[in-house]
């Protein structure tokens, strides 16, 4: 190997290396991290809470689904001191869910009629939660938390809906509302309106059973075992074992009530006692109206019938004179001490459905009614109980009326019924017999009473002479004997006579011996 | 002292036999000759920079996350170096501490320490010690591990699902590469150049 037969490589060494990449490299991945988690850092969220128990900052966790989505960052008293700011760091993938309709909760171990919740919080401490909220709406970065977590997600289809209840008979969230016995929902939420003193219940219908809801829709509370006493005997009423046990709430068509519309969420409903009560009162939309009654109002009871014709249509609602101030009984001139009684007019019992609409065509009805001539009376429906109800019928003699307002009510004309208009005459008569001089007469015969017995004290004193052993008697009784002796002849002449009239002048001849005849 | 370069001679660095300084293949196992490393001085740099770039997320980043019942909680190392200080265990504190900070960050102040001097440091006097430096840096290089080794066993023995489950985190990878990158920065550095420098003066 000499030195000329090798040919020097020669390579231009490049001033800067090629591993100089490996840092560049390092650098870019670096660079792009930092973006990426700057990118998706997410967005701060602020949440209202009554109070931090559990939540504590750089810790407590926000979920959705179970999956960590954010977490607490600072937890700071809000600035008037009734609440905690709980500020949350949340990840952008979620950022679509928030919305003004999203509801954040606490979760901790909770113990309802709804059943154990949260028991893995025990552990591991509370974390906070959220529901997705309704992506037609604006999208929300402030909100006020739920001091209970919902019963039902806001993304569970179905529909809410309020009952109100004057009762405030215990209604416990989670409670099942059932239809014919199914169990279609639960009560969500119960708050007691303490200016109103009634119950408002937010009450969760799941789909597709929410469309079994329309707007004469009923609702009563179920449960409980319910039992009567009354002259037929011992009724006890129960529904099924959950209802009893849970009691709870069941909606459902009141017989004889055409099916309204759909309804949207948050529709009111009343909520009701019980069925019974729903059955006597099925109908919701109804029209009330004052009558002045002129007559008495005796024996008409709350709840009897108002009738038009014969039909019912309603019934009385209330009868006092609470109804009406003493101003507004001032204005009152046209009656004079009238009974103010309340009616209640279900036109849908007459005809169409049971809605707004329709009442109001009513209203118009009979508003032109009475201007025609018609008249609510009071009248007796059975002569025997003394049952008393209103009519509505169209009186030709009263000629033409107009509804008037009176404080809040709408004052129908009503006028005297025939019945009473009889008892007024009845009443009449009775006073012209009152005046008759029945006293006088009384005397007169008390005093012709008594001559009469004294005469038949003497008629007895003359017969006590008349015994048996007396002479008279013994006289009258031979005389009598002699008598009767004497018409005994008398009896057969006569007979001689009528048989023979010639027997005075001739004898008879002697009667023929009768002669036995054979036997045939 | 005359150097092998002087002398028309240079080693391979692999089976380390002389050959004169014109033969760009080892005679013996036909590897590459250089009389130094190549662009040592850059390559060190380039990887030490990498290895600096890598200890922001070992460090900033968890190095594992504890899921207990549910609740997760990550920690770094530094947070976990505080959290066994707080709970006592100093000494155990002390050696992560070291390990895992003290020891990358010692190693990267050295390698650049190292690099100034290959390129402007004249004086003869701190020559030696800074070959000593060098020498301390190689050595230490794989101790520094001991923090993946904590996270891979925790992880490996840790597993009851439901009750306590350990993760690792990105920064377990980060501190690997940390580790690596420093290890592979020291190998290129050529001591060599220390002393070339105090030669040509």
């Amino acid at each position: 190997m000499s030195e000329q037969g090798v040919k020097p490589r020669i390579r231009r060494r490049r001033v800067i290396s090629g591993v100089w990449l490996i840092p560049l490299f390092a650098l870019l991945v670096g660079a792009w991290f930092v973006y990426w988690e700057w990118a998706n850092r997410g967005f701060e969220v602020t949440v209202q809470f009554h109070n931090a128990e559990g939540i504590v900052a750089k810790k407590t966790k926000l979920r959705y689904r179970d999956i960590d989505v954010g977490e607490v960052e600072e937890v700071v008293l809000s600035d008037d001191l009734q609440s905690v700011d709980v500020r949350l760091r949340v990840q952008k993938t979620v950022e679509n869910i928030l919305r003004e309709d999203t509801q954040f909760w606490v979760v901790r171990p909770r113990i309802s009629s709804g059943g154990i919740t949260g028991l893995g919080t025990l552990l591991s401490g509370a974390y906070i939660s959220l529901s997705a909220g309704d992506k037609s709406l604006k999208k929300h970065f402030d909100f006020v938390g739920l001091q209970e977590p919902p019963i039902t997600p806001a993304s569970v289809p179905g529909r809410r809906v309020q009952l109100i209840s004057d009762r405030g008979d215990a209604l416990r969230v989670g409670q099942p509302i059932h239809y014919n016995g199914f169990r279609v929902g639960k009560i969500e939420q119960v708050n007691f309106d303490a200016k109103r003193a009634r119950l408002n219940a937010q009450a969760f219908i799941e789909s597709p059973y929410h469309e079994l809801l329309n707007s004469s829709s009923r609702f009563w509370r179920t449960g409980g075992l319910g039992i009567e006493t009354d002259s037929s005997g011992l009724k006890i009423r129960a529904g099924s074992m959950e209802s009893v046990v849970f009691g709870g709430v069941s909606f459902g068509q009141p017989d004889g009530v055409k099916i309204g519309k759909q309804v949207g969420d948050n529709h009111r409903f009343d909520l009701f006692p019980d069925r019974q009560s729903i059955d006597i009162n099925p109908y919701q939309h109804a029209l009330y109206y004052l009558l002045l009654y002129p007559g008495s109002a005796r024996g008409l009871q709350v709840g009897a019938s108002v009738e038009f014709r014969g039909t019912r249509i309603g019934n009385v609602e209330q009868v006092s004179f609470d109804l009406l101030s003493s101003q507004q009984f001032a204005e009152v001139t046209d009656v004079a001490f009238p009974v103010p009684i309340l009616i209640r007019i279900e036109p849908a019992r007459l005809m169409g459905e049971d809605t707004e609409e329709q009442l109001a065509f009513s209203k118009v009805a009979l508003a032109d009614a009475v201007r025609k001539g018609m008249r609510a009376t009071v009248k007796q429906g059975n002569l025997i109980t003394g049952d008393y109800y209103i009519s509505m019928e169209p009186l030709a003699e009263e000629g033409e009326g107009e509804l008037h307002a009176l404080g809040d009510y709408m004052v129908m004309p009503s006028s005297v019924s025939g019945l009473d208009k009889l008892s007024d005459s009845a009443m009449a008569a009775f006073a012209k017999i009152e005046s008759l001089p029945v006293e006088q007469t009384l005397q007169q015969i008390n005093a012709s009473l008594v001559t009469l017995q004294r005469t038949l004290w003497r008629t007895d004193q003359v017969m006590e002479g008349v015994t048996e052993d007396s002479p008279i008697y013994q006289d009258m009784q031979q005389t009598l004997t002699r008598v009767r002796g004497t018409l005994q002849n008398i009896d057969q002449l006569t007979r001689t006579l009528k048989n023979r009239p010639s027997e005075l002048l001739f004898s008879s001849p002697p009667a023929a011996d009768p002669i036995p005849r054979k036997d045939r | 002292m005359q150097t092998a370069r002087e002398a028309g001679l240079q080693a391979c660095h692999v089976c380390d036999s002389l050959s004169p300084l014109h033969e760009s293949e080892c005679p013996r196992c036909y590897s590459a000759l250089h009389s130094r490393i190549p662009n040592s001085i850059q390559r060190t740099m380039a990887l030490a920079i990498t290895a600096a770039i890598f200890a922001f997320p070992a460090h900033l980043l968890p190095v594992m996350t504890t899921t207990t019942l549910g609740s997760s909680h990550p920690s770094t190392i530094l947070g976990g170096v505080i959290t066994l200080w707080e709970m006592g265990s100093y000494p155990i504190a002390f050696i992560i501490f070291l390990f895992s900070v003290v020891v990358p960050l010692f190693k990267l102040l050295a390698l650049f320490r190292l690099c100034w001097a290959a390129t402007h440091s004249n004086s003869s006097d701190a020559a030696a010690p800074r070959t000593l430096l060098y020498r301390m840096t190689e050595l230490i290089g794989p101790w520094s591990m001991l923090d993946i080794f904590v996270v891979a066993v925790l992880v490996a023995l840790v597993h009851l699902t439901g009750v306590m489950v350990i993760t690792p985190g990105w920064a377990t990878v980060s501190f690997a590469c940390l580790v690596v990158l420093t290890m592979l920065a020291a190998e290129n550095f050529d001591p060599r150049l220390i002393w070339d420098r105090v030669d040509k003066q």
